[in-house]
């Protein structure tokens, strides 16, 4: 029997953040206000002076914030910043190591029950993070984030990686993005109603929008926003208009036409989600870009998520996550997809 | 929304020595939602009125921290969040020439460490990965404010 509670990241008020100032506490009181009963941090956002190394100030200040609310620490979110050194290609394995403990520590000393860590850690190096893991009382998660799938070369390392370790303080983060339709990247499929069109359009270019994700120019972004419902041919074609480099070319021509990224996979997505993922879950992203009527995203179908969610035997939070554009406040959106969860899964919290 | 520029407008200041401009300032934002690794700041070009000003006369500071181009690329001990100002002084006799706007074009070629690329292929445990990177600089014009 699942048990099954609602958080938010404070990521979902990024906006408000950068745009408005918005200070944590800030955005621990509209988490009060939204009746969830914990928050996720993403460290190098809320700690983003000093992270990977947050002062115990810095840390001790936030956890009592989160006290004065009434919210627990649902999630402490690392950043495997693999790529961070500039004289060199790679951090290592045990560097990677080193980080990933630390991550531990401060979820510790925060108060967090988990932890995300992101799919640029080692496998191995992941492994070797069980026992600390263990000893901090915190468990990890990596976060499966699209267009990751469950049965992809890499998911199935980091599954190697959880299985040898026997612990069940090491396992997965979904985040409900990676059920996107055809996740999000590759040609759109056929035979798609028009609601269903638009969500994925909106999620691919969600996915082309953020530029860190593929380095694409924001005009580029704007290209993509601007021609919705093109075939992948006339998109690409239309591209010739930009200056880009050959990794940012390959990357748009994988976008639009890999029918499928991680082969046979998304027919079986949702069974291999139910077998593979959910036994190992410790943390989820409860992702969402876009609403329809009901609260749900159309995209996702949030709802036959929960529904194999609530028959296993996870116990933990699902921090909803506002990844999408609004002009209105963000707020409203959160409270209706919230409001949709509370219905779906019958829970108050 | 209104969105918070990179380039804070009323922040085009001269420098002055003996009476004399020596140079000029001007604070920026980062507006990612994570801090960014002063390590992943791989390059920083700034030209004014469409003229590049030599690398070396450039600082960016952040905190107690000044440091020229080169060294923000080596800097992977410190970290530059959204909520931090940084200022970029620029070492020019003369400064800029006041009652006038100044084209500021800042270029900022970031790296995204944690966002291996490519995203889609398999990812073989020790194969090198690449990382995307992107401008986070802006370019706008600014009243000399001093």
């Amino acid at each position: 029997m699942a048990n099954i509670k609602l958080g938010l990241t404070i990521y979902s008020l990024t906006k408000e953040q950068v745009h408005l100032g918005w200070s944590t506490e800030d955005c621990l009181k509209v988490a009060k206000q939204l009746g969830v009963t914990g928050v996720e941090f993403v460290a190098s956002q809320t700690f983003g002076t000093h992270y990977p190394w947050p002062t115990d100030e810095e840390l001790y200040n936030v956890a009592n914030l989160c006290a004065k609310y009434g919210l627990e620490i649902a999630s402490y979110s690392g950043q495997a910043d693999r790529g961070k050194r500039s004289d060199l290609l790679d951090l290592s394995e045990d560097d990677m190591l080193a980080y990933a403990i630390n991550d531990v520590k401060c979820a510790y000393k925060i108060g967090a029950k988990a932890q995300r860590q992101q799919n640029n850690m080692y496998p191995n190096a992941f492994k070797k993070l069980a026992p600390w893991a263990e000893k901090y009382g915190v468990k990890v998660g990596i976060e499966m984030h699209s267009p990751m799938t469950p049965r992809e070369p890499n998911s199935e390392a980091f599954n190697r990686a959880i299985e040898e370790s026997g612990s069940k303080y090491i396992g997965w983060c979904p985040d409900f993005g990676m059920f996107g339709p055809n996740l999000m990247l590759g040609a759109r499929p056929k035979n798609m109603s028009k609601e269903e069109i638009e969500a994925f359009e909106a999620r691919r270019r969600n996915m082309l929008r953020v530029p860190s994700r593929a380095g694409m120019p924001e005009e580029v972004c704007l290209y993509f926003e601007n021609n919705v419902g093109k075939s992948p041919e006339e998109l690409e074609a239309g591209l010739d208009q930009f200056d880009l480099t050959p990794f940012q070319r390959e990357s748009i021509h994988v976008m639009l036409y890999t029918p499928d990224l991680a082969g046979d996979t998304r027919d079986t997505i949702w069974e291999d989600f139910e077998s593979i993922i959910v036994p190992h879950t410790v943390h989820c992203h409860g992702k969402f870009t876009k609403l329809n009527e009901e609260g749900d995203d159309p995209g996702i179908h949030t709802s036959r998520v929960l529904e194999i969610l609530n028959r296993s035997d996870y116990d933990g939070y699902i921090s909803i996550e506002w990844e999408g554009r609004t002009d209105g406040p963000t707020t409203q959106v959160l409270q209706k997809h919230i409001d949709f969860y509370r219905k779906t899964l019958g829970i108050q919290g | 929304m209104k969105t918070r520029p990179i380039i804070d407008p009323e922040s085009l200041f001269n420098l002055y020595a003996n009476g004399n401009a020596v140079g000029f300032k001007f604070k920026i934002h980062q507006n990612r939602y994570r801090n960014v690794p002063l390590s992943c700041i791989e390059k920083i070009v700034l030209k004014v009125d469409d003229v590049e000003i030599p690398s070396n006369m450039i600082h960016f500071c952040l905190g107690y921290k000044k440091l020229l181009p080169h060294e923000v690329a080596d800097d992977y001990t410190d970290y530059w969040a959204f909520q931090d100002p940084v200022t970029i002084e620029v070492d020019q006799l003369g400064g800029l020439e006041y009652g006038y706007a100044h084209k500021i074009e800042l270029f900022m070629l970031a790296k995204s460490a944690y966002i291996s690329s490519p995203f889609y292929v398999t990812d073989v445990e020790n194969q090198p990965h690449t990382y995307p990177t992107s401008n986070i600089g802006a370019t706008d014009s600014l009243w000399v404010m001093a």
